[in-house]
């Protein structure tokens, strides 16, 4: 009751409203987007612009609907193509000199061979055990098939799995 | 990760506080529409606003400013405006006490960094002139467009767009190379604080590179192809327009704020010489606006001229004093300078192109070196 409070008030332009917003949302949105991307700076920009797509939005958004799976279908996304982009740029521009990224900082010994999954892979684990989302509610996220987010989720763990042992 | 929230509530907070609320159309009060039957009126509300207080500017029957001048006499300051004729290869050279010059059959032209020579491109050369419409210099390649010339009085680069992707080539015509295959739509924009240094758009993702070095300082994802970068000009901060909204990165390529109007398109944006204002035209509907926003000042964007139609490119004066608003729809140009407006009007003819048709011209970053 309270978040949809904020949004009304946020709505009518109150900072303080959008702020508990930001407040409560921020440290999920931002994790999310970090333990996809393993890159600190990324998720950052990630995180900070799903919020500005929320601001964006804010006029329009539907106070009856939970405002996080919103925000997290936006930085997941995002985090995946960031992801991918990377993986291509570093193909083809090999003569490209920015600096590293910097490692993760991941709790959890299974959560620390997260960073060697493929990009979709990563997302539904963060989704599901991270954001703790339900496959059906992933596959509505994602727009994926219910049998795609399984397999996922299947492969992610296996493969976390073996890095473990 | 606290540090990474607080800077992000910096950029969401204040994206939050410049939120332009969507336009809502007004019902037109008994007294303006008298007001109208009485001008044969269409409308022009030219909203001049210091501190927001709107004055109906202009009424009459045809779209555009009442009063405007019949021909471009003059500049109102002093410099120079190169005038683009887009694809209909035109340029001409207009100085403040309104001697103009055809210069050639170019699709695009730009200044040196201090004035004292042109780049303009056609369909297969980019070429170097002076202001007489010389040339000095040309280097033959595929559909080269969007030249950005930058440097010292000794060292310059210009930066081009051409079928091969981004390309940088020394001010005196050598050293031409491929800085970036994948760079091919917005134009590239220098650094103004760091040498040879330049901003471009590449896969969705801005990128500052030293291309003398090949090093990459920065990139910012922006996930969309931006219509234009622009620097201030003490490179603290790049504006990336991109159609729905206006994002200014600082020096280091963080989001520092956004601009966005609900339901409408932004379509120009630049930096005043010398400041940090950002001169934004918004188009809602039928209906375009002029906006200014300080980057520094959260607030409020300060509305300097609104009327039907389109508005095209927009030009800061060298002194920063007046606005230049072309105004396609109404044929007219547009001078301003706070609540001032100096109209200019049958611009068409005076920039003809060979079908006849309306030109669409070129001004932005155009007016140059007072």
């Amino acid at each position: 009751m309270a978040e949809r409070a904020w949004i009304l008030g946020a709505q009518r332009g109150s900072v303080a409203d959008f702020e508990r917003l930001f407040r409560e949302h921020w440290p999920r949105a931002y994790r999310a987007a970090h333990l996809v991307t393993g890159d600190a700076a990324a998720a950052e920009d990630i995180a900070q612009e799903a919020f500005l797509a929320a601001v964006r939005n804010l006029d329009r958004f539907d106070r009856r609907r939970p405002f996080a799976p919103w925000l997290h279908r936006i930085v997941v996304n995002r985090a995946i193509d960031w992801t991918r982009a990377r993986k291509l740029r570093a193909e083809v521009e090999l003569g490209d000199w920015l600096p590293g990224a910097p490692a993760p900082e991941l709790d959890g010994s299974a959560l620390g061979h997260i960073a060697e999954l493929a990009p979709e892979h990563r997302a539904v684990i963060v989704l599901r055990y991270i954001l703790e989302y339900t496959p059906g509610e992933i596959s509505d996220l994602l727009d994926l098939p219910r049998g795609t987010v399984n397999s996922r989720l299947r492969r992610g763990l296996d493969r976390m799995k073996e890095q473990a042992e | 990760m606290r540090d990474a929230e607080h800077r992000a509530w910096e950029v969401v907070k204040r994206a939050f506080d410049e939120r332009m609320p969507a336009s809502v159309p007004r019902r037109p009060s008994r007294h303006l529409v008298a007001a109208l039957v009485v001008a044969l009126g269409a409308v022009v509300a030219a909203v001049l606003s210091p501190p927001g207080r709107a004055v109906f500017h202009q009424v009459r029957e045809a779209v555009g400013v009442q009063h405007a001048a019949p021909a471009l006499f003059s500049l109102p300051t002093r410099g120079r405006l190169l005038v683009v004729s887009a694809a209909h290869g035109g340029v001409w050279l207009v100085h403040d006490n309104g001697l103009k010059r055809r210069l050639g059959s170019y699709d695009d032209a730009q200044w040196s960094p201090h004035g004292r020579f042109l780049v303009a491109t056609n369909a297969s050369s980019l070429v170097a002139l002076d202001p007489r419409g010389d040339v000095r210099w040309s280097l033959i390649r595929r559909e080269p467009r969007s030249p950005r010339w930058e440097g010292t009085l000794t060292d310059t680069r210009i930066a081009y767009i051409s079928a091969s992707g981004l390309r940088v080539v020394a001010g005196d015509g050598t050293g031409d190379k491929l800085i970036d295959r994948r760079a091919k739509d917005a134009p590239p924009a220098w650094d103004t604080a760091k040498a040879h240094t330049l901003a471009y758009e590449s896969s969705g993702t801005v990128v500052l590179r030293n291309t003398d070095t090949g090093r990459i300082d920065w990139r910012a994802p922006i996930g969309v192809v931006p219509s234009g970068l622009e620097w201030s000009d003490d490179g603290h901060y790049l504006a990336v327009v991109s159609g729905q909204r206006i994002v200014v990165l600082d020096a280091r390529g963080h989001v520092r704020r956004t601009v966005s109007m609900l339901g409408a398109s932004l379509t120009e944006g630049a930096f005043a010489p010398g400041s940090h204002r950002f001169a934004v035209v918004v188009r809602s509907g039928s209906r375009s606006e002029v906006r200014v926003v300080d980057v520094d000042r959260p607030g409020h964007a300060r509305l300097l001229f609104a009327g039907p139609g389109a508005f095209g490119d927009i030009a800061w004066s060298p002194d920063a004093r007046w606005l230049l608003v072309a105004w396609p729809t109404a044929d007219q140009w547009l001078f301003l300078h706070g609540a001032h407006v100096h109209a200019v009007a049958n611009i068409n003819e005076q920039f003809p192109r060979s079908d006849h048709r309306g030109p669409r011209l070129r001004l932005a970053g155009r007016w140059c070196c007072g």
